[in-house]
C-alpha cells in the first residue's frame, strides 16, 4: 500500500519530510489518480484508505480536470470534472470490488499495469497522439520511482547523437535551435574549448510550464542526455519568476535524479522578452535591465558567462527523449489551444496532422473566425487546415511556438492586431531600430486605418524590414502578426477605413463619420 | 590617499558599473578571410567585419549610423542602416557581422537597400529635426547621412510633437543633453564606462521609453556623478550631447527662435553649490573640512541632504534620491 499523501500544493519543506516512496504508481493496483493542474485538497477529505488515492500531474486538458482516473487490472475508467463525493463513491465501489465502469465517462481496456495514461477512444484525451503527454496525468510529478517504472532514466553516454537524433529540431522561440537541427547547434558547441553549459529555457511558454509541472523528471532526463551529448558540466533550469508550480516541482524533481552534472534552477523577470534566448542569458547573469545580445557569435559559441551554451526548451528535450526511446517514431508537436475556448488545452499532434485536428480538445465559445498561431505574436489565419509541421506553418507565414489562439466571430481582427502591435511597442527591449521604432510606427499606421487610411504597402514594407533586420526574434514576430492579419483579413481593414467594424467591437462604429475621433 | 596600499582599486569601480546594456560577445578573431564586395575581391585580416571589407572597396557607401571607429565602442549594431546582402547569410548588419571566407557581399541587394532606407527613416521619425536651432547643425552625423542618402521627406515624418518632447537638460555647466535628438547608439555609454571608466551614463527603460540616463538614478546631469570629461560629447553623432557654449553655435538666427525654445521646456541649473561627487574626492574633502572645522559634525551628514547648502539628497553610488 502506498503511503497516504499527495504531492499537490505541498509547501517546499513538506517535500523533504514526506515518507519515502517504496512503490510506484505504475504497479499499484487498484488505484485512483486525481489529475489536476492546481492543488486538489479534497483528496485528503475523501481518502478513506481503502484504495490508494493519489494526486498526479495535469493531463494538459484543464477542461476535464480534476479528472479521476481509476485503474483495476486491465480496466481504466475516467471521471472528468469529478466532485469530492463522486471520488469518495468511486473509492467505495472500487474497494467493494463493484463495477466502476457504469457511470464512467470513458472506459479503456489495456494490459495490466500500463506505463502511460490509457487513451480513451473519444473525448479530448483522444485528440492527436499522447506519445509524450502519455506520462502527464499518470505519474506523481516529483516521484523518481514513478518515473523509473514508467520510463527509466536514460544513460546519457549510451546515446549516439548523430545517428539517433538526425534532423530533430528545437521547439519554440526560446530555443536556439528553433526549427533547425539540434545537432547543428551542438556541433558549434563542441568546437569550443571551454566547458559548455545547458540552459533549459522554460521561461514564458505555458506548454513548457505544463511539462515542468507535470513531468519534470522527463524534462530533466532529456536535459541530462543533452548535457551528455555536448559534455555540459552544468544544467540550469530557467523560468519566469511567476511560474511557481513548475519551479517548485522542478526543484523537488532534481533531488530524485541519478548522479550527473549539477542541476540548478533560476528565474528571470516575467516580461515575455525575457524568454528570448540571449535575453534569458542576460537575466541569468543578473543584469538590471534586459536587452537582446548582438549575434553572431551565437550563444552556442559565446553564451552564459562567455561559456558555450545550449539553450533548449522543455518541449525540445522531451521530444528528444521520446526519439531516443523509440528511434523510428515520427516527431510530434505540442500545441496549446487557447483564446476563445472554455478552457485551454495542450494537445500533441503528429506533424502531419492539421491545426484543425487539435480543435477536438477544446470547446470554442462561438463560431471560429481566425486563429493566431505561434507565440505571443502569432500569425493570423482563417484556415486551420494547415499541417502542424514547421515547414507547412512557415509556408502559411504562421509561427511554430506552439500556441493556437482561437478567435471567435465576435472578435475584430484589426483590433486584435492593433493590440499585439501596441504590446510589441511597449514591451520590446528597446535596443534595435527596426523593432523599437518599427513597432511604434506600426501602431501609428494601424491607428491611421481608423482614420480612413489603409496604407497597405507602407505596412508591408515596414514588416519586411522588421523581419529581415530586427536584432532578435521579437521584432520578427511582431511584424508577423500585422503582416498576416493584413494579408488574410484585408476586407476588415477596408471596412474599418470606411468607418465600420464588422464584428461591432471597435469604439467608433456608432459614431457618425463627421464625429469620428482620430486616435 | 594612503600609500600603504599599493593595490589600485579599479576592479571595484568596474564592479559598481551598471551600463544597462547587454554583454555582447566579442567578435571572433581567429581567421582571415577573402570575400567579394559587389564582385570585387577583398583580402581581410582576422577579426574583420563585412563593413571593413566594404570600406576597402567602396568607402563610406553605407550610412552605418551607430558605428564608431574605436575598438572599445561598439559595434552596437542597433540602427541597422548598414545592412547588406550576402549569398550565404542573407541580409546581415555589416558593422558587426564577421567577414567569412568566401562570402559574396552585395551592397545593392534590393532588400538591403530597402531596409537601410526604412531604418534611416525610422531613426529620423523619432528625432527632433529642428536642425536650424541645433548646435550640431552642419556637424551632425545624422544630418550628413540624411543628406548623403538624399532623404527629403522621411516616410514616417519627423518627431515634431512638442508635447511629447523631453525637456532639455541644461543643468550641467559643461554638457547639455537633448534626448529628443538621441538615436540610442550607445556610444556615450561606452565612452563613459568602457573608456573613461566613470560609470555615470547608462541605458535605461525599454520600448519607446528607452533613454540615456544616469547610473546613480539622478534625474539631471547636474545631480549625476558626471565629472565633465566630455568624452560622451565627443562621440555623440547628433545634437543629443553638446558642449555648453556650443549648444547654439551653429543655429540660424531667426527672430524669436532659440536653441532652447525650439524644444519647449528646459531643466535649468539649480545654481546650488555642489560638493565633489566621487567618493574619493568627497573623503578628501571630508578630511580637510574636519581639519579646518573643529567638530561641527562630518560634512557627509551635510551631503546627505540637510538642504542647508542646497546639496541635493542624492547618494551618487546608492541609486537614487
Amino acid at each position: 500500500m502506498l503511503p497516504k499523501y499527495f504531492y499537490v500544493g505541498l509547501p517546499r519543506a513538506d517535500y523533504d519530510r514526506r515518507p519515502r516512496v517504496t512503490e510506484n504508481l505504475v504497479t499499484t493496483d487498484p488505484i485512483i489518480r486525481i489529475s489536476a493542474g492546481a492543488p486538489t485538497p479534497f483528496i485528503a477529505d475523501v481518502d478513506d484508505g481503502a484504495v490508494p488515492l493519489i494526486g498526479v500531474g495535469s493531463t494538459g486538458i484543464s477542461q476535464i480536470e480534476p479528472l479521476a482516473i481509476a485503474t483495476t487490472g486491465d480496466t481504466t475508467v475516467f471521471y472528468p470534472q469529478c466532485s469530492p463525493t463522486a471520488v469518495a463513491d468511486l473509492s467505495r465501489r472500487l474497494a467493494a470490488g463493484d463495477d466502476a465502469t457504469n457511470q464512467a465517462e470513458w472506459v479503456v481496456r489495456h494490459q495490466p499495469q500500463p506505463r502511460r495514461l490509457p487513451i480513451p477512444t473519444e473525448g479530448p484525451l483522444a485528440v492527436g497522439s499522447r506519445d509524450i503527454l502519455g506520462l502527464c496525468g499518470w505519474l506523481r510529478p516529483t516521484a523518481g520511482d514513478d518515473y523509473r517504472a514508467a520510463m527509466g532514466f536514460t544513460e546519457p553516454d549510451r546515446i549516439d547523437v548523430q545517428s539517433q537524433l538526425t534532423g530533430l529540431q528545437g521547439r519554440g522561440w526560446g530555443d536556439i535551435a528553433t526549427d533547425i537541427p539540434l545537432t547543428d547547434i551542438w556541433r558549434d558547441i563542441q568546437e569550443q574549448s571551454d566547458d559548455p553549459v545547458l540552459v533549459v529555457n522554460a521561461h514564458s511558454n505555458q506548454t513548457d510550464h505544463l511539462l515542468l509541472e507535470s513531468i519534470p523528471l522527463a524534462v530533466l532526463d532529456g536535459a541530462r542526455v543533452t548535457a551528455g551529448a555536448i559534455n555540459a558540466t552544468e544544467i540550469i533550469i530557467y523560468t519566469s519568476d511567476t511560474a511557481d508550480m513548475p519551479l517548485q516541482h522542478t526543484k523537488a524533481a532534481i533531488a530524485e535524479l541519478p548522479r550527473g552534472p549539477p542541476v540548478t534552477t533560476a528565474t528571470g523577470p516575467t516580461e515575455y522578452r525575457a524568454g528570448e534566448p540571449t535575453m534569458a542569458l542576460e537575466a541569468l547573469e543578473g543584469v538590471s535591465r534586459i536587452e537582446a545580445r548582438r549575434r553572431p557569435p551565437s550563444p552556442a559559441e559565446v553564451g552564459l558567462n562567455e561559456r558555450p551554451t545550449a539553450i533548449h526548451t522543455p518541449r525540445t528535450l522531451v521530444q528528444l527523449l521520446a526519439t531516443i526511446h523509440s528511434p523510428d517514431r515520427q516527431p510530434t508537436r505540442l500545441l496549446r489551444y487557447t483564446g476563445d475556448v472554455a478552457a485551454p488545452a495542450v494537445v500533441e499532434l503528429p506533424e502531419t496532422a492539421t491545426l484543425e485536428d487539435g480543435l477536438g480538445a477544446v470547446a470554442p465559445t462561438g463560431p471560429i473566425k481566425a486563429a493566431a498561431v505561434g507565440g505571443q505574436f502569432g500569425g493570423f489565419t482563417a484556415d486551420l487546415d494547415i499541417q502542424a509541421h514547421p515547414g507547412a506553418l512557415g509556408d502559411a507565414d504562421l509561427g511554430t511556438d506552439g500556441r493556437v489562439e482561437i478567435l471567435t466571430t465576435d472578435r475584430c481582427v484589426v483590433a486584435e492586431i492593433g493590440r499585439r502591435a501596441r504590446t510589441a511597442s511597449e514591451t520590446n527591449c528597446g535596443r534595435c531600430v527596426p523593432c523599437r521604432e518599427g513597432t511604434t510606427q506600426l501602431v501609428g499606421l494601424l491607428r491611421a486605418v481608423y482614420d480612413g487610411e489603409v496604407q497597405a504597402e507602407k505596412i508591408q514594407e515596414l514588416c519586411r524590414v522588421m523581419d529581415t533586420t530586427s536584432l532578435c526574434a521579437f521584432g520578427v514576430q511582431a511584424a508577423r502578426s500585422v503582416r498576416t492579419g493584413l494579408a488574410g483579413f484585408q476586407s476588415e481593414f477596408t471596412a474599418h477605413a470606411n468607418g465600420t467594424c464588422p464584428a461591432g467591437v471597435c469604439y467608433h462604429t456608432t459614431v457618425p463619420e463627421n464625429h469620428r475621433v482620430s486616435s | 590617499m594612503s600609500t600603504d596600499d599599493p593595490t589600485p582599486r579599479i576592479p571595484e569601480i568596474f564592479e559598481a558599473i551598471d551600463t544597462g546594456t547587454a554583454s555582447d560577445p566579442s567578435l571572433p578573431r581567429d581567421e582571415s578571410a577573402r570575400v567579394t564586395v559587389d564582385g570585387e575581391p577583398v583580402e581581410l585580416a582576422a577579426g574583420a567585419t563585412v563593413l571593413d571589407a566594404i570600406q576597402k572597396v567602396k568607402p563610406d557607401s553605407l550610412p552605418a549610423l551607430c558605428q564608431y571607429d574605436h575598438p572599445d565602442i561598439g559595434p552596437r549594431s542597433e540602427c541597422r542602416t548598414c545592412v547588406v546582402g550576402t549569398d550565404s547569410h542573407g541580409i546581415v548588419p555589416s558593422c558587426s557581422y564577421p567577414a567569412k571566407d568566401g562570402m559574396a557581399v552585395q551592397i545593392d541587394d534590393p532588400r538591403a537597400v530597402e531596409a537601410r532606407s526604412v531604418n534611416l527613416d525610422l531613426v529620423l521619425g523619432n528625432h527632433n529635426l529642428r536642425c536650424t536651432t541645433c548646435g550640431k547643425n552642419g556637424r551632425c552625423e545624422l544630418q550628413d547621412t540624411a543628406i548623403d542618402e538624399a532623404v527629403e521627406t522621411p516616410r514616417y515624418g519627423v518627431f515634431d510633437d512638442r508635447s511629447a518632447y523631453e525637456p532639455i537638460d541644461d543643468t550641467s555647466s559643461f554638457i547639455q543633453i537633448d534626448r529628443n535628438k538621441c538615436i540610442l547608439c550607445n556610444r556615450c555609454v561606452e565612452a563613459c564606462n568602457d573608456i573613461q571608466v566613470e560609470g555615470v551614463l547608462r541605458m535605461e527603460g525599454s520600448g519607446a521609453d528607452t533613454r540615456i540616463g544616469f547610473q546613480s538614478g539622478a534625474e539631471t546631469m547636474e545631480e549625476s556623478t558626471c565629472v565633465s570629461c566630455g568624452h560622451c560629447v565627443t562621440v555623440c553623432p547628433t545634437g543629443a550631447l553638446v558642449e555648453k557654449g556650443f549648444e547654439d553655435a551653429t543655429t540660424i538666427p531667426l527672430p524669436g527662435f532659440t536653441q532652447k525654445n525650439s524644444v519647449g521646456s528646459v531643466i535649468e541649473a539649480s545654481d546650488r553649490r555642489r560638493r565633489p561627487v566621487t567618493p574619493a574626492k568627497r573623503d578628501e574633502l571630508a578630511k580637510s573640512t574636519d581639519e579646518l572645522d573643529s567638530g561641527t559634525g562630518s560634512p557627509d551628514q551635510g551631503h546627505a541632504g540637510d538642504g542647508e547648502d542646497g546639496v541635493p539628497d542624492v547618494d551618487p553610488w546608492g541609486g537614487g534620491a
